[in-house]
């Protein structure tokens, strides 16, 4: 479901400069992140559990993620990871939770994890580090981006830490962590991760082209996010020290293209 | 515990932490910091009697939340995260979680707390506004303002001695907000040890003014310079 858009909130902004920049269609993005005003919640409870039975009807494992959107913070949302029906008894003490801050709007959105299908995620930081290594990769396998902030060690899903000096070097491996449970190798983890770069580098172009435009801010890093599913890249989100800065010159650059 | 095993478990808590703190070097909040916040957080609480345990552990973890794409934003609840983490990996961490959890999350001076700070959050709160004062504080909001891209200072007030600090605005505004820190300091010595902070903050701001009309301070990395230089004079001398 679509809403109309008197305020549109600006992580809403945020996709929509990786539609600008060609990472996916604005009719992707509206498949992918389904959007809810605040006051229409219980619409989003029944369409998460529709989905998540659907998953179950069609063997398959997905994960959730609940975030809700104020007007103006461009990131760090409250966040509410679902993955089966008997989860969603606690969406409502997580929306009560935040019930008195100033949300908008609630959404949703679903990654694929069943064991049979290729599913990672991960952060690249591209950076002006000391030490020469303008690319640092944080990588996990069938999860959200976000649990990267918590990786300890007894974190839940294999990991990947990799870095290297720019585009066309190849990844030095810093660290990689399975967790006892994991069915996949160290090998099969490197292979694995060697297979998410090779997508990375083959979006190459519009990334450094998205890069270029982040270094005319002159920050002195800030990241993208991906998944991989199956063999379908998507950049997802981007984060820098000013997102407000970004998008302001970017709604300042919208009637400028028209004219 | 004895000292031994306190000293075995802070080790293995900055094992863990260390790959969090080494990226944010960018934006001044690297294991330097951390090491610093450390060692004073440990005085602090020998004179106190504070558990050291949770202090050094408290002080290992404050800021390991930050990101060096984003750097501050949300960094303490992220910080609370990986301490819970910890705790369901570390046995001894387990048995002082709500003393941890309240160290991290009141760490920054500016935050009310409610009732009385526990000692151990007041030794490492007072440690953490301890390393934002002085030479050492101002070199890391330097660092901030460069990997924020934020300009150094207004054109004609550069100090604010006509205008209310623009946190945003300009580096050097900021500089001159941490002055509002040390009224925030709870134990004596750390208010102690404010003092010689308060003189270098006094001597960089003395040497930045007058640079400034020689305009001699054009840049953040004049700036730096600056201080970087007086944090040598100032080890030589002592």
């Amino acid at each position: 479901m679509s809403i109309g858009e008197p305020v549109v909130p600006l992580k809403w902004k945020k996709y929509l400069t990786l539609v600008d920049f060609g990472f996916l269609s604005a009719h992707e993005l509206a498949a992918d992140i389904r959007r809810y005003q605040i006051n229409n919640v219980r619409r989003l409870a029944s369409d998460l559990r529709s989905d998540i039975q659907d998953d179950v009807r069609r063997a398959r494992r997905s994960f959730y993620v609940v975030k809700l959107v104020p007007a103006d913070l461009p990131g760090q949302l409250p966040n509410f990871n679902v993955e089966r029906s008997s989860q969603l008894k606690q969406l409502a003490p997580f929306l009560a939770a935040h019930n008195s801050e100033k949300y908008l709007e609630a959404w949703y959105c679903r990654t694929r994890i069943d064991p049979d299908v290729f599913s990672v995620a991960g952060r690249i930081v591209f950076s002006a580090g000391d030490n020469g290594k303008t690319q640092l990769v944080e990588q996990l396998w069938r999860g959200s981006p976000r649990r990267l902030e918590t990786y300890s060690k007894d974190f839940a899903f294999p990991y990947v830490r990799a870095s290297r000096y720019s585009w066309g070097w190849p990844y030095s491996m810093e660290h990689v962590h399975l967790p006892p449970e994991s069915t996949l190798s160290t090998s099969e983890v490197r292979s694995e991760f060697g297979y998410s770069m090779r997508c990375i580098e083959q979006e190459r172009e519009k990334i450094a082209a998205f890069c270029a435009f982040l270094d005319s801010f002159c920050f002195k890093a800030y990241s993208l996010e991906y998944k991989i599913v199956g063999s379908q890249l998507k950049l997802i989100d981007w984060d820098t020290p000013n997102d407000t800065r970004v998008l302001a010159s970017q709604e300042f650059s919208i009637p400028l293209s028209c004219d | 515990m004895l000292v031994a095993e306190v000293d075995a478990v802070l080790r293995r808590v900055w094992d863990a932490v260390c790959h969090y703190w080494e990226p944010n070097k960018i934006h001044g909040h690297g294991p330097d910091h951390a090491m610093r916040v450390y060692s004073m957080g440990l005085q602090l609480s020998a004179a106190s009697g504070a558990d050291p345990l949770v202090v050094g552990a408290g002080c290992y973890i404050h800021d390991a939340g930050m990101r060096p794409d984003i750097g501050r934003v949300g960094h303490i609840e992220r910080s609370l995260q990986i301490a819970s983490a910890l705790c369901e990996e570390i046995p001894d961490l387990a048995s002082v979680r709500d003393l941890l959890l309240t160290t991290i999350r009141y760490h920054e001076a500016e935050i009310p707390f409610p009732g009385q700070l526990p000692a151990e959050a007041a030794c490492v709160r007072d440690a953490d506004t301890l390393d934002r004062q002085g030479f050492t504080g101002i070199r890391m909001t330097l660092q901030y303002g460069v990997w924020l891209g934020r300009p150094l200072c207004h054109s004609t007030d550069p100090l604010c001695r006509e205008r209310t600090p623009d946190l945003n605005g300009f580096t050097m505004d900021y500089v001159r907000y941490l002055e509002s820190l040390p009224q925030y300091l709870a134990t004596p010595l750390a208010r102690s040890h404010c003092w010689q902070k308060q003189e270098e903050r006094e001597l960089y701001c003395s040497e930045f003014h007058s640079r400034f009309r020689q305009r001699r301070m054009r840049d953040h990395e004049d700036a730096l310079q600056l201080v970087m230089a007086q944090m040598l004079s100032e080890s030589h001398v002592g």
